[in-house]
């Protein structure tokens, strides 16, 4: 046998023993694409990422037809797309601050074109190892740059804040979801700083208290 | 041609199936392949066979001889003029070879003969043959009348003289019907009147028969003409074969830059380098015409890269890319808005179709190889190499991290994939030389393209399954 050929042999050898491998159930985690966000390290993958319809062959030959114009929708191949579905089956409470569906509204539509606030991943993307991937202070200015608030009871008011273009100071405050026991402070200065609310972002504790209103539930199959 | 089993060299008994093996094994040149696998070595009608192996094109012109007439009992010299009056044949070097090819009994039979013409001259070509008794080509082109109609290849061959650089001196070593590129070299530096060209011819001749005396009295005309040049002619029925020490008398008299040239049989030519090489001459000023190119024990233990000790162009580029790969990787270096873009969909999906098309494009060389079409593949062989080189430049494109589980197995599997090819016998050729070296690397080249492949399409896969 040559050189080539035994590369060859070895070659495909591996390659299909490592394939046959991988699609094993148990080296699924091997597909991640990175750590999971802090609360969901114990998660299987197979919590967000369920089997969609059919098999493989009939999801190819309907996404064919899709690109063919013969059908509607299109099929999802596998695996369901991760949508706000996948999140809010553990998430979903009444009294959320900032709803997903509250950007859907019309007055939003320019905040959804430059943002997306309208969808969970697009301040927290999966396998990023941290709780919010994606956010910055000026945020808050694209919806609440207008805001006015009569009788304010802060030592800077709100207005003046704004006038400063001073945001980093919202979240200091304001639990943006509002599933954090806390209470509001009123002197602007001993409000938390930014750079504590960044490390909650990549994966410190709450810098308030560790008290949830709401527990999120451990599985979508819990009822 | 289309068994492989077929005898190719009928004097050495070398199969085309040998040859082919050579061929894939990286032999890439003529010379190479003859040192090899011995085939071409006795009558040399096979040779053209070898260079449409190699995938060398021969271009042929119908030629009819108008001149002929005896040098010697057995040596004849041809003048040879195309069919087509206006046709101009191109310049050659003076060391380049012609095929002969003829149509005898029905069948096309091709012979290599070196050009004695002078390099400039595209109104004829002019070919000394020496008569083999019994032989097919050399007995029908003998007993044939003017004008004879032949066909004839281009000039073939990489072994030239180099008569352009007036600054160093030349010194030919030459024996028996070898001296025909020697009188080209000789015609060709005469009658361009390269000013101030240094020559001396060594010839050495077993019987002082028609052929030495003519060459003799041209060359020594010409060493009239040009103070230059020198003859020393040698008949080794009188005083034998030459010697190590006359050699080294000749190169202690020589000049540091000298350029020794040595045309002859395969014995001849070996047997003279070992002579240079043991006077002290440094085996990159020595030229072979057509034997093995020996090189000087003390230069290869000192210099284990290559003989010139040099990398190639692909080896530079592909280590600069491979190096910035890994800083702006290890050191967190990166642009944000490449970031961004490498999170968006169809930024990723584009990107790894282009990586995709730009690995199926290096896998058309061994496909090529595979399918024994070995033609241009000399040319495939470079492109293959100089892409490969451009592999971490394209793989930053796609993704600037080396990934999170599987997928850091694919990025450093296609890194070193495309690092140990980047050392391969073209930068550590002494390295390569060991034939068990040569063949790992190759068995582990293919197995980790094969390996890469495999889990790049399954992670076309995974990405369409988990998006």
């Amino acid at each position: 046998m040559t050189a080539k050929a035994f590369g060859y042999f070895m070659g495909l050898s591996l390659s299909l023993g490592t394939v046959f491998l991988l699609l094993e159930q148990d080296f699924e985690s091997w597909h991640s694409s990175g750590d999971l966000n802090p609360g969901h390290e114990e998660l299987e993958c197979r919590e967000c990422h369920i089997t969609s319809e059919g098999t493989v062959r009939q999801q190819i030959q309907a996404n064919v037809k899709y690109y063919l114009d013969q059908r509607k929708t299109e099929n999802d191949f596998v695996f369901n797309k991760i949508n706000n579905k996948h999140c809010i089956a553990c998430h979903d409470r009444e009294d959320d601050h900032h709803p997903t569906y509250r950007f859907n509204e019309p007055r939003f539509k320019k905040v959804r074109e430059l943002i997306h606030p309208e969808l969970c991943i697009s301040c927290h993307q999966e396998h990023s190892a941290r709780r919010v991937s994606q956010f910055k202070p000026t945020d808050c200015k694209l919806c609440h740059k207008e805001l006015h608030i009569e009788d304010d009871s802060i030592t800077v008011p709100h207005h003046e804040l704004i006038e400063r273009d001073d945001w980093e100071t919202c979240l200091g405050c304001h639990d943006f979801h509002g599933n954090h026991e806390m209470e509001l402070e009123k002197t602007v200065g001993r409000q938390i700083k930014f750079n504590k609310i960044q490390d909650y972002f990549n994966s410190a504790p709450f810098p308030y208290s560790g008290k949830l209103i709401h527990k999120a539930k451990e599985s979508i199959y819990e009822k | 041609m289309h068994d492989d089993n077929l005898m190719l060299c009928h004097c050495m008994e070398v199969t085309k199936a040998t040859v082919q093996e050579a061929i894939d094994s990286g032999t890439s040149t003529f010379s190479e392949l003859v040192d090899k696998t011995k085939a071409s070595t006795g009558c040399g009608s096979c040779a053209i066979y070898l260079h449409e192996m190699l995938g060398e094109k021969v271009e042929w012109t119908a030629v009819k001889v108008v001149k002929s007439f005896f040098i010697a009992n057995d040596v004849k010299s041809f003048q040879l003029v195309a069919s087509d009056k206006s046709h101009k044949f191109p310049k050659h070097q003076p060391g380049h070879y012609i095929f002969v090819k003829a149509k005898i009994k029905g069948v096309w039979v091709s012979r290599p003969y070196a050009i004695s013409s002078t390099r400039e001259e595209t109104a004829y070509r002019e070919i000394i043959v020496k008569r083999k008794p019994g032989g097919q080509f050399t007995e029908w082109l003998f007993n044939q009348k003017t004008p004879v109609k032949l066909l004839i290849s281009d000039p073939q061959g990489s072994k030239t003289f180099n008569i352009e650089d007036e600054s160093r001196p030349i010194i030919c070593f030459t024996g028996g019907v070898g001296i025909t590129p020697v009188i080209s070299a000789c015609r060709s530096i005469s009658n361009e009147k390269i000013n101030n060209h240094n020559l001396h011819i060594d010839y050495s001749t077993a019987e002082h028969t028609d052929i030495s005396l003519r060459t003799t009295t041209e060359f020594q005309k010409i060493t009239r003409k040009n103070d230059g040049f020198s003859f020393n002619l040698r008949n080794t029925d009188v005083i034998g074969n030459i010697k190590f020490r006359d050699i080294k008398n000749i190169a202690l008299r020589a000049h540091s830059r000298t350029l020794y040239y040595i045309s002859g049989p395969v014995q001849y030519e070996l047997h003279v380098q070992k002579g240079l090489l043991k006077a002290g001459v440094k085996s990159h000023n020595i030229y072979p015409l057509s034997s093995k190119h020996l090189v000087d024990k003390t230069t290869k233990k000192h210099n284990p890269i290559d003989e010139q000790g040099k990398f190639k162009p692909y080896f530079y580029v592909g280590s600069i890319l491979f190096i910035c790969f890994l800083i702006q990787d290890f050191f967190n270096l990166k642009i944000p808005a490449l970031e961004t873009l490498q999170l968006q969909e169809y930024y990723k999906r584009w990107t790894g179709y282009a990586l995709l098309a730009y690995f199926t494009f290096q896998w058309s060389y061994p496909l090529v190889r595979l399918a024994r079409e070995n033609k241009h593949f000399i040319g495939y062989q470079k492109l293959h190499k100089m892409w490969g080189a451009f592999a971490p430049a394209v793989f930053y494109v796609h993704s600037t991290h080396f990934g999170y589980a599987y997928l850091s197995v694919l990025s450093i599997t296609y890194l070193v994939n495309f690092f140990l090819p980047l050392c391969n016998k073209d930068n550590f050729q002494s390295l390569f030389e060991n034939q068990v070296i040569y063949k790992t690397w190759l068995g582990t080249h293919v197995f980790l393209s094969v390996f890469v492949t495999s889990l790049m399409f399954y992670h076309v896969y995974i990405a369409f399954s988990y998006s």
